[in-house]
């Protein structure tokens, strides 16, 4: 029995430095590649950033202007007058057109009146 | 085998163990269950110790990385009020070398400058004969350059990641965000105010990593401030003016939307800020600001009870004092009436209505307006205003009157002009964002509503009649008043050269907004043709507020409530 114990011992004990080891190394390999994530979220952090000045470099009111003065005349642009600013309950409301249903009636009475006055 | 060689108990514990059980049999058993208890207790230790380094996480990362990136000091991004990037940080990297490490000093010499060809071979070649731990070659260099030296291969140089300031907007509005040193670390504006603020002291306890840093928000709104530059700067050049100032200025909050002096320098290039043609006019220079100032005497008169508004001030002959004679420059020679004496910039009119006050009474005014103290806000960079000392002579009361004899900054002149017509509240002027109720806090009382109330139909009404006329955006109710202030020179006042204002507000039934253009020797448009404040700062002005309006969601009104009032005002009797 004493013997068995023994055998079982020595099995566990190798099969628990190789597991171990294998431990160990994937333990490496995660943490290299961590390092290697977040060196690439550093990069893409670096590139966003560098992008958001690009942007902002582009969006300058100074370029947008200059642009825009380029191709005035090409899309006939101009500065927006005060005038042209108003609300929409400002508006006078569009002027209603007959119903459909009234119009052969009222191209009737059209046809008639002209009609008679010839 | 058995018994006859009783040479061992290991020998007894195999051979006859298992049959006959004796003493030392137990023992051997004994000893083995206690080794055992040891090495379980010992891998439990183990055990439990990974547990817990499993648990907190553990220090994998790799430090060297944080050196590198820290070797420059990060600085926040500046955003405008919208959250446009004013200002931010990009990386670049600086070639450097550890000379002890250097082989060769002279061929690694010839190889550095085969790229950098704008580098000092004499210099660089004893740099690297020295026995020194570190030195910095070139900092700032573009990827390219890096890339190339990169493949020299040379032993015992580097690159260092540094953080470089960008502004993207250029010299937009450099005089409020200022500039950085090649440390990355403010040197004027509101960088070194972040710095001061709280950016050294983050730094010192080592809280300031790349990405910790949050973005500080400015008041600017970099539209509006870019219209203020984008005027200013065709107005100095459509009257050959040597330099221009532009401000734009929440009446309410205090918040400055934008500032602007040109000319200015571009926050890329810190050499240009050395320029002193390129100083900060708006917050720095202080000027006789001339006849806007009469704008604060009539306020002073009709809130302290002793003019009323229907009240006449005697204008038919030029008032001497002291030997001195104050004049108007168009007199009308009769007696004015309190909107009279506004529209038509009478400084025998202004003149009357300080003396009618006093001096005690103007110091007093003065100085809750804000306009005798040096006037402190985030940028470092303020101009102390030039005040005579107390007590005043009569004619200093009087020139001070109509904006003579004392000069403050542009901005100073802004936030006391805010309080004419916000209601009478004195707000201390920020480029840093604030609530309305935050600013409610800081108000300090200085007209009654009743006064401010007067002096936005004054304002308005000098717009549609006055000297203001060019200033008139349909619409928007604007209202403002000139000044003309002739320049000093070799202590004499020159009458060719001037420098005009134009303290200008909208829309005046509830103004918003306030805008003061201040333009310096301007030529006239044409010959011929005038070169006061109402045919340039007060157009300039219109300008700014016609482009602007839109953009700060001021609603033009077809029918313009703020008229009526102000001719109502002008004929009362």
């Amino acid at each position: 029995m004493m013997r068995w114990l023994q055998v079982v011992c020595v099995i566990a004990a190798a099969g628990a430095a190789v597991f171990v080891f294998q431990v160990k190394y994937r333990a490496e390999a995660v943490a290299e590649r961590a390092t290697d994530l977040q060196r690439q979220i550093d990069r893409e952090v670096e590139t966003t950033s560098l992008l958001e000045a690009e942007w902002s470099l582009l969006n300058q009111p100074a370029r947008v202007q200059e642009v825009v003065d380029r191709h005035t005349e090409l899309l006939g642009l101009q500065p927006l007058d005060p005038a042209q600013i108003t609300k929409l309950e400002n508006l006078p409301m569009r002027p209603s057109g007959p119903a459909p249903s009234d119009e052969a009636a009222l191209s009737a009475i059209l046809q008639a009146e002209t009609g008679e006055s010839e | 085998m058995s018994g006859s060689a009783p040479a061992s108990a290991w020998h007894h514990a195999n051979g006859a163990g298992s049959r006959k059980p004796n003493r030392v049999d137990r023992l051997g058993r004994q000893r083995v269950a206690l080794a055992m208890a040891g090495f379980c207790l010992l891998f439990g230790v183990l055990a439990i110790r990974l547990v817990v380094l499993g648990a907190s996480g553990g220090d994998t990362d790799d430090n060297g990385r944080h050196f590198v990136l820290a070797a420059s000091q990060a600085r926040p991004d500046i955003v405008d009020r919208n959250g446009e990037t004013l200002a931010t940080d990009i990386k670049t990297a600086a070639l450097f070398a550890e000379p002890r490490y250097v082989i060769d000093p002279d061929e690694a010499t010839e190889l550095i400058v085969s790229v950098l060809p704008e580098l000092d071979r004499g210099r660089l070649r004893r740099i690297l004969s020295t026995d020194a731990k570190f030195a910095y070659i070139k900092r700032e260099i573009t990827p390219r350059q890096q890339q190339a030296i990169h493949k020299l291969g040379i032993p015992g140089i580097g690159f260092r990641v540094e953080n470089r300031r960008f502004y993207p907007g250029g010299p937009v509005a450099s005089h409020v965000l200022g500039t950085v040193n090649i440390d990355n670390r403010g040197i004027a504006g509101m960088e070194k105010h972040i710095d001061e603020a709280f950016l050294n002291d983050l730094q010192a306890a080592g809280f300031a990593g790349d990405h910790a840093l949050k973005p500080v928000p400015v008041s600017l709104d970099l539209r509006v401030q870019h219209v203020v530059r984008d005027e200013l700067s065709k107005a100095m050049e459509r009257y050959q003016a040597i330099a221009g100032v532009g401000i734009v200025l929440d009446v309410n909050t205090g918040e400055v939307l934008g500032m602007s002096s040109v000319p200015d320098y571009d926050s890329n290039n810190r050499d240009e800020l050395l320029d002193p043609n390129r100083l900060n006019r708006a917050a720095v220079g202080v000027y006789e600001m001339g006849s806007t100032f009469k704008a604060f005497t009539v306020a002073m008169a009709l809130n302290s009870g002793i003019a009323k508004v229907t009240d006449s001030f005697d204008a038919t002959h030029a008032l001497r004092v002291g030997g001195f004679s104050i004049d108007d420059f168009h007199g009308k020679r009769r007696w004015l009436t309190v909107p009279e004496v506004f529209i038509y910039s009478s400084n025998i009119g202004a003149a009357r209505m300080a003396l009618a006050v006093g001096t005690e009474g103007q110091h007093d005014f003065f100085e809750q307006l804000g306009l005798l103290d040096t006037l402190n806000t985030e940028l470092p960079e303020t101009g102390a205003p030039i005040i005579p000392k107390m007590p005043w002579a009569k004619v200093t009361t009087i020139t001070m009157a109509f904006g003579h004899g004392m000069s403050v900054s542009p901005l100073q002149t802004a936030a006391a002009g805010a309080a004419l017509v916000n209601g009478g509240f004195y707000v201390s002027p920020t480029f840093r964002p604030r609530a309305i109720e935050t600013a409610a806090t800081l108000a300090r009382p200085v007209l009654t509503a009743e006064t401010s109330d007067t002096m936005r139909k004054l304002f308005r009404l000098n717009v549609m009649k006055g000297s203001g006329r060019r200033a008139e955006v349909e619409g928007y109710g604007v209202g403002g008043k000139t000044g003309t202030a002739e320049k000093v020179e070799n202590g004499r006042y020159v009458s060719d050269k001037r420098r005009n204002a134009f303290l200008a507000a909208f829309p005046m039934d509830a103004p918003k907004y306030l805008v003061l253009v201040v333009i310096d020797e301007p030529k006239p448009e044409a010959p011929g043709r005038g070169a006061t404040a109402g045919s340039n700062a007060a157009p300039t002005t219109g300008n700014i507020i016609r482009r602007i309006a839109p953009m700060l969601g001021v609603e033009p009104k077809a029918v313009d409530p703020t008229e009526e009032p102000a001719l109502a005002l002008a004929s009362a009797r």
